[in-house]
C-alpha cells in the first residue's frame, strides 16, 4: 500500500510531465509552422530555366572561371614579385601569356616548314626533332633464355608446337637471302632472347602527333606484380587491309612469347622480331552480321 | 511551386500596380517570399534591376544551394541515427578520372571548395543511397522520399552543367524543380533558421516559467 505522500509526488511528477510534453510539442508546432523554402537561392533556381532561355549556357557567366582567373593573373605575380611594385604585378601575367604565345607560334610554324629561318641572319636552321620515329619496343629481356629450347622451357610451351610455327611461318612468308633457314636443326642453333613486354606506341584520338604507349605484357606462367600470369590479348593483322571483313583481317589473340633471332648462319646476321600467338577463333567468321 | 519567373512580366506588374494599390501588391509579393524596395540601381537610364542578376553556378548551386541541402540531409541522417553510414560511404570513395577522392571524413570538413563541393555533389546520391540501406518498415516511405528529393536536386544541378540546351533539356529542369518541391515538407524539420530558433527558445522560456509559477 502507498503512502499518501507518495501518491500526491506521483501525481505531481505525471502532471509535470505532461506540461513537459506539451512544452515541447508547442515547440516543434512554431518550428514547423515557422520553416519555409523561401529564400534566395532556392527561389532563384525558378529563374535558370528561363534565363537559359534568353541568354544561353550558364557556364558561360559562371564566376568560377573569373575567381581562377584572378589566381593566376594576380597572385602569382604578387608572389614573383617584391610585393610593393603594383605595376609588375600587373604585368607579370601579360607578360607569360605573350611568351607562352610565342613559344607556341614557334613549334607550329616549326611542324609545317621543318625548318626555321632565324631572323636577319639569313640562315636556315634545320630542325632536329628530338624525338625518334615511333616504333614497337620489346622490354624486360629474360634471363637464361639463350636458344629456342631454353625459351620453351621458361614460358612452358612444348618445343615441337613452337617449332611446327615457326617453320610454317617462314614457309609462308617470302624467301629471302638472309631469311631465316628452313632447317629445325639449323634453327635449333640460332641465338635467341625472350621478351616480357612489348611497347606499343598508339596515337591519341584526334591528336595524332601525341602518342600514348600501350604495353603488352607477356610473363608466360610467372606471377605478375603478386596476381596470376599475365598474356595480354593483342590486335593482329593477317592478310592485307584489301582483306574486307569487319575486323579488316584484324584477329584477336594472346599473346604468348615476343622474342628475338638472329640469324648468324647468314651473312647479313639480320635479327628478326617475332612473338608466338594464340589466336582466338572468331565465330561467324569475325562477322557481326549473317550474310543473306 | 513557384511559377516559373519572368522578369519582364513583374516588371509590367510592377509598372501597372505601383501606383495605384502600392500596398496590396507589396503584401501579395510578401507572401511569396520577395520583398519589394529600391535599391542602387533603380532608376538608372536603360538598367532593369531585375535583369541585372546573372546565374551563377558557383555561388548559388555549390556553395548555396549544396550547403543547405547537406544542413537538411545532416539533420535527417541525425535523427534517424545514421550519420556513421554516412562517413564509412565517403570514405570509401574510389577515383575515377575527373573525380578526386575526398581526404577528410565528411563530418571533419568545415570550410569547402567550389571544386571539393562540385564532387560532393557527384556522388551523393549515391552515397546517400548507400547510408540508408536496409531500412526499418516505418523508415522505408521516409527514406524513399528524401532520396528522391536529394537526387531530383543533384540533377536540377547537373542539367545546368550543360553546355547547349533543348527546350526539352529545360523542360527536364523546371520538372526535376517541381518534383522537389512538391513533398520537399520531408526536410522541413531540419531548416530552421536562426530567427525561429530564437523565437521557439523564448517561446520555451516563458512557457517554463508559467509552469514554475
Amino acid at each position: 500500500m502507498l503512502k499518501k505522500s507518495t501518491i500526491e509526488l506521483s501525481l505531481i511528477a505525471v502532471g509535470w510531465l505532461i506540461k513537459r510534453v506539451e512544452r515541447s510539442d508547442r515547440q516543434a508546432d512554431l518550428i514547423w509552422r515557422e520553416n519555409h523554402f523561401n529564400f534566395i537561392k532556392m527561389h532563384y533556381m525558378t529563374h535558370f530555366a528561363s534565363r537559359i532561355w534568353r541568354f544561353g549556357s550558364i557556364l558561360m557567366y559562371s564566376t568560377e572561371i573569373r575567381e581562377l582567373a584572378h589566381k593566376d593573373q594576380i597572385k602569382d605575380g604578387y608572389r614573383r614579385s617584391n610585393t610593393k611594385a603594383a605595376r609588375q604585378i600587373w604585368s607579370h601575367y601579360g607578360r607569360q601569356h605573350a611568351l607562352g604565345i610565342r613559344l607556341q607560334t614557334i613549334e607550329a610554324l616549326s611542324k609545317v616548314e621543318g625548318v626555321i629561318v632565324v631572323e636577319d641572319s639569313g640562315m636556315e636552321m634545320p630542325t632536329v626533332s628530338s624525338r625518334s620515329t615511333p616504333c614497337q619496343v620489346l622490354k624486360g629481356r629474360m634471363k637464361n633464355t639463350s636458344m629456342l629450347t631454353e625459351l620453351c622451357t621458361a614460358l612452358d610451351i612444348h618445343y615441337s608446337n613452337m617449332m611446327e610455327e615457326i617453320l610454317c611461318f617462314i614457309r609462308q612468308t617470302a624467301a629471302e637471302d638472309h631469311w631465316l633457314p628452313a632447317d629445325p636443326a639449323e634453327l635449333r642453333l640460332l641465338p635467341v632472347e625472350g621478351f616480357a613486354q612489348l611497347e606499343i606506341p598508339v596515337p591519341n584520338f584526334q591528336e595524332t602527333d601525341r602518342l600514348q604507349i600501350h604495353r603488352a605484357r607477356c610473363t608466360g606462367t610467372k606471377a605478375f606484380r603478386n596476381g596470376g600470369s599475365r598474356n595480354n590479348w593483342v590486335w593482329v593483322q593477317t592478310g592485307g587491309e584489301a582483306n574486307y571483313g569487319d575486323w579488316r583481317g584484324h584477329v584477336v589473340a594472346r599473346l604468348l612469347a615476343p622474342f628475338k633471332i638472329r640469324n648468324i648462319l647468314s651473312q647479313a646476321a639480320a635479327v628478326h622480331r617475332l612473338a608466338l600467338v594464340r589466336i582466338l577463333d572468331s565465330n561467324n567468321g569475325g562477322r557481326f552480321h549473317i550474310p543473306s | 511551386m513557384y511559377e516559373t519567373g519572368n522578369y519582364m512580366l513583374y516588371r509590367e506588374k510592377a509598372l501597372r500596380h505601383e501606383p495605384a494599390e502600392e500596398a496590396s501588391i507589396a503584401e501579395c509579393w510578401q507572401r511569396l517570399g520577395v520583398k519589394i524596395g529600391k535599391n542602387v540601381f533603380t532608376g538608372l537610364y536603360r538598367v532593369s534591376p531585375a535583369d541585372l542578376h546573372k546565374p551563377d553556378l558557383l555561388h548559388n548551386i555549390y556553395l548555396g544551394l549544396f550547403n543547405h541541402m547537406m544542413e537538411w540531409v545532416k539533420g535527417f541522417l541525425k535523427k534517424h541515427i545514421r550519420q556513421q553510414a554516412l562517413d564509412n560511404a565517403w570514405k570509401e570513395i574510389p577515383p575515377y578520372p575527373r573525380f578526386s577522392v575526398p581526404k577528410k571524413a565528411y563530418c571533419q570538413i568545415r570550410q569547402w571548395q567550389g571544386k571539393e563541393i562540385r564532387n560532393l555533389g557527384r556522388c551523393i546520391p549515391a552515397i546517400l543511397a548507400s547510408a540508408l540501406r536496409n531500412p526499418y518498415s516505418s523508415q522505408y516511405q521516409d527514406f524513399q522520399s528524401a532520396l528522391k528529393r536529394v537526387s531530383a536536386l543533384v540533377d536540377f544541378t547537373l542539367m545546368a552543367q550543360y553546355r547547349s540546351h533543348t527546350p526539352d533539356t529545360l523542360s527536364y529542369m523546371d520538372s526535376y524543380l517541381q518534383i522537389f518541391h512538391r513533398t520537399k515538407d520531408i526536410f522541413l524539420k531540419f531548416l530552421t533558421s536562426k530567427a525561429t530558433r530564437t523565437q521557439a527558445n523564448r517561446q520555451d522560456r516563458e512557457l517554463r516559467e508559467l509552469i514554475a509559477d
